[in-house]
């Protein structure tokens, strides 16, 4: 406490004037708004947002523009140099035909390289985001029950949690990688359902990464949202719902989960970047998409095989993986702090 | 202490007879025989086949042969990668060579990441901490076959300073080693330096401080001991990395390992090897996390016994 004496004078009533200078003019800020601050103030996250962006935009937008599919097989067109021509496109181009460059060059098939990378970021990125998507739901749902629950409930529901969390998870997927082929392919063969050719293209190695994703790598989540539940229950709102009669399923659905928006999506966003890792390394094992459909991981396996004569085909797509992480990870990093402000360290 | 040590143990074989069991099971599932051959097989000779390996029988006497058959050592024979060889022989000849990669790079990734996580926190905000913190960050975004692939260009290729592949010479470990080892050094690192500067804020360094020590003895003595120990929770995931980092390493550089082995039957369906490995590795591992679990509980005595973690 101030332990000076005031005078009569400094205790008078304030004047209508003198109040309104205390008063600071401040918007009210929504959580979102005030989030977003945050956020844009983050030059890192914020540059790492811009590369996401551009990558969306070049993997969904970008193969628009080029004259050639991730699978044609362009004749006599076999490992070419960036920005080089076969014969016949060179004559055709002496004709006067405007012939689209092959700016990264062609693969061993005669495949327009440039699009086969544009289209594996758009696999690798996809594949990211679903397999997040699988995460939250089953983790949250896993979660928000064992908190809200609790009890016995809860405790045989977390020891479930503990013996998944500690399966290897990547020996998993490669054991159900072997496992699925036949049937899959049976199915597939066999069924003329839309969903069967869907998931044909897609092919058995990321169906399975998907299941595995499903069965193993929800935990985490789950131990998140529980966590966030456990303590929300007790606030008073909560006990207020109950006392007019609102159902569990209810609660969770209006009260709990809203609370942990925060967390539900700075966790899945860091999910994002750990499924892609985890795809590009079995298709770089040769285990994850099948041909030809391609990812940036089985692209940089296929450059392995050519890396002393055509290096970049290595490179590149390892590049564009790496960047594409990184940017994921800062951002999550980024929309961590952002939102979850205590988190931050 | 006893009681959390029993109850890890518990959950630790749960784990392991799930493992197991999930893994027989699955590979039972697969429809189609592993003895077809593309020539055809008759009736007689498959059920002569399935006899030999115990295949006629119920499946659960099947898995209940086939553990206890395990535990003794006996993980059944490859049925395609070097035909009617003992699984368990295959793994002893390959799993020591990737064990031998394994170290090298446990080691280095260990001390290299405790040392630049320390001068990191020492030299905060200094150019060094700048540094460090740009490497780790893109070191933990780079997919472990990209740092592989990309040594192998630069001093395998390009320079030919070093082996492209195999392990016969001293120089055939440095680069295996160093891609396996560079994802966990980064993000020890890492780890290191977030605690150390944690740890640093607290008062028993305010006392050394007030004692007059000097500031390296601070760091590496008082402070050191205590940031050390969420280095030592990531051991279990270390190890796990390093399994299956191999897989790629030794992919990358044609290391006779069991990883690349591994993966090649997974390629031609070998059951038996498939099964062997997965559930050796699996053991493994699970006991790695349950050793590192305990181990941490013992290291930092703040931590209650006997209440379970988190």
């Amino acid at each position: 406490m101030d332990s000076r004496i005031f005078t009569v004078e400094e205790m008078r009533v304030a004047t209508p004037e003198e109040k309104q200078s205390v008063i600071v003019e401040r918007e009210v800020a929504s959580f979102w708004s005030e989030a977003w601050g945050r956020l844009k103030a983050n030059k890192v996250a914020m540059v790492a947002l811009v590369i996401i962006i551009l990558y969306i935009v070049l993997a969904f937008v970008g193969p628009v523009f080029i004259p050639y599919t991730y699978a044609e097989q362009i004749r006599g067109a076999e490992n070419l140099r960036p920005f080089t021509y076969s014969q016949t496109e060179m004559i055709a181009k002496e004709h006067g035909a405007t012939v689209f460059p092959h700016i990264f060059g062609t693969d061993s098939l005669g495949r327009d390289f440039l699009v086969r990378i544009l289209y594996g970021t758009r696999v690798s990125l996809a594949i990211g985001v679903v397999a997040s998507l699988i995460v939250l739901v089953i983790g949250s749902i896993y979660g928000s029950i064992a908190g809200y629950v609790g009890g016995k409930t809860d405790v045989i529901m977390m020891r479930v949690v503990d013996v998944i969390y500690s399966v290897p998870e990547v020996l998993v997927v490669l054991l159900l990688q072997v496992v699925l082929k036949t049937p899959l392919d049976n199915w597939f063969s066999h069924s003329q359902t839309g969903l069967a050719n869907f998931m044909n293209t897609l092919g058995t190695g990321l169906i399975s990464i998907f299941i595995t994703f499903g069965i193993l790598y929800w935990v985490g989540m789950a131990r998140i949202i529980r966590g966030q539940i456990l303590t929300l229950k007790q606030q008073e709102y909560v006990t207020a719902a109950r006392s007019i009669g609102a159902k569990g399923k209810f609660i969770i659905k209006k009260h709990l989960l809203p609370n942990c928006i925060g967390q539900l999506i700075v966790t899945t966003c860091l999910q994002i970047p750990s499924a892609i890792f985890l795809e590009s390394f079995l298709s770089f094992l040769g285990l994850g998409v099948s041909a030809p459909l391609a990812s940036l991981g089985s692209l940089a396996s296929d450059g392995l095989k050519g890396i002393y004569t055509y290096t970049y085909r290595l490179i590149i797509p390892s590049l564009v993986l790496s960047i594409m992480i990184l940017a994921l990870n800062l951002f999550g990093d980024g929309l961590r702090d952002a939102l979850d402000p205590r988190l931050k360290k | 202490m006893t009681k959390y040590v029993i109850k890890r143990l518990v959950i630790a074989i749960f784990t392991i007879l799930i493992i197991a069991s999930l893994t027989f099971l699955l590979m039972n599932a697969v429809p189609g025989s592993p003895f077809l051959t593309e020539h055809g097989v008759s009736d007689d000779t498959m059920l002569a086949l399935e006899a030999k390996y115990g295949m006629d029988k119920p499946l659960p006497i099947q898995l209940k042969n086939y553990l206890v058959s395990f535990v003794q050592g006996d993980m059944g024979v490859s049925i395609k990668m070097q035909k009617n060889r003992p699984v368990s022989e295959i793994i002893l000849e390959k799993f020591p060579v990737s064990v031998k990669v394994g170290i090298w790079a446990l080691i280095w990734s260990v001390t290299v990441g405790i040392v630049l996580g320390c001068l990191a926190a020492h030299y905060r905000g200094k150019v060094l901490d700048s540094i460090l913190r740009v490497v780790s960050t893109v070191g933990i975004a780079i997919p472990g076959f990209v740092v592989a692939s990309l040594l192998l260009i630069v001093f395998g290729v390009k320079l030919r300073l070093l082996p492209t592949s195999g392990l016969d010479s001293w120089q055939g470990y440095l680069m295996p080693a160093f891609a396996l080892g560079f994802y966990p050094m980064c993000y020890i690192a890492r780890l290191t330096r977030s605690s150390m500067l944690d740890v640093i804020h607290q008062d028993y360094i305010r006392t050394a401080k007030a004692k007059g020590l000097g500031n390296r003895t601070i760091v590496f003595k008082h402070a050191l001991r205590n940031s050390l120990i969420p280095v030592v929770t990531y051991l279990g995931p270390l190890i796990a990395y390093l399994i299956t980092g191999g897989f790629v390493v030794e992919t990358v550089f044609a290391i006779p390992g069991l990883g690349k082995y591994f993966v090649q039957s997974i390629m031609c369906r070998d059951y038996p090897i498939i099964m062997g490995t997965t559930i050796l590795l699996a053991v493994l591992l699970v006991i790695m996390m349950v050793v590192v679990d305990i181990v941490y509980k013992l290291v930092d005595p703040r931590i209650q016994l006997g209440k379970g973690g988190e």
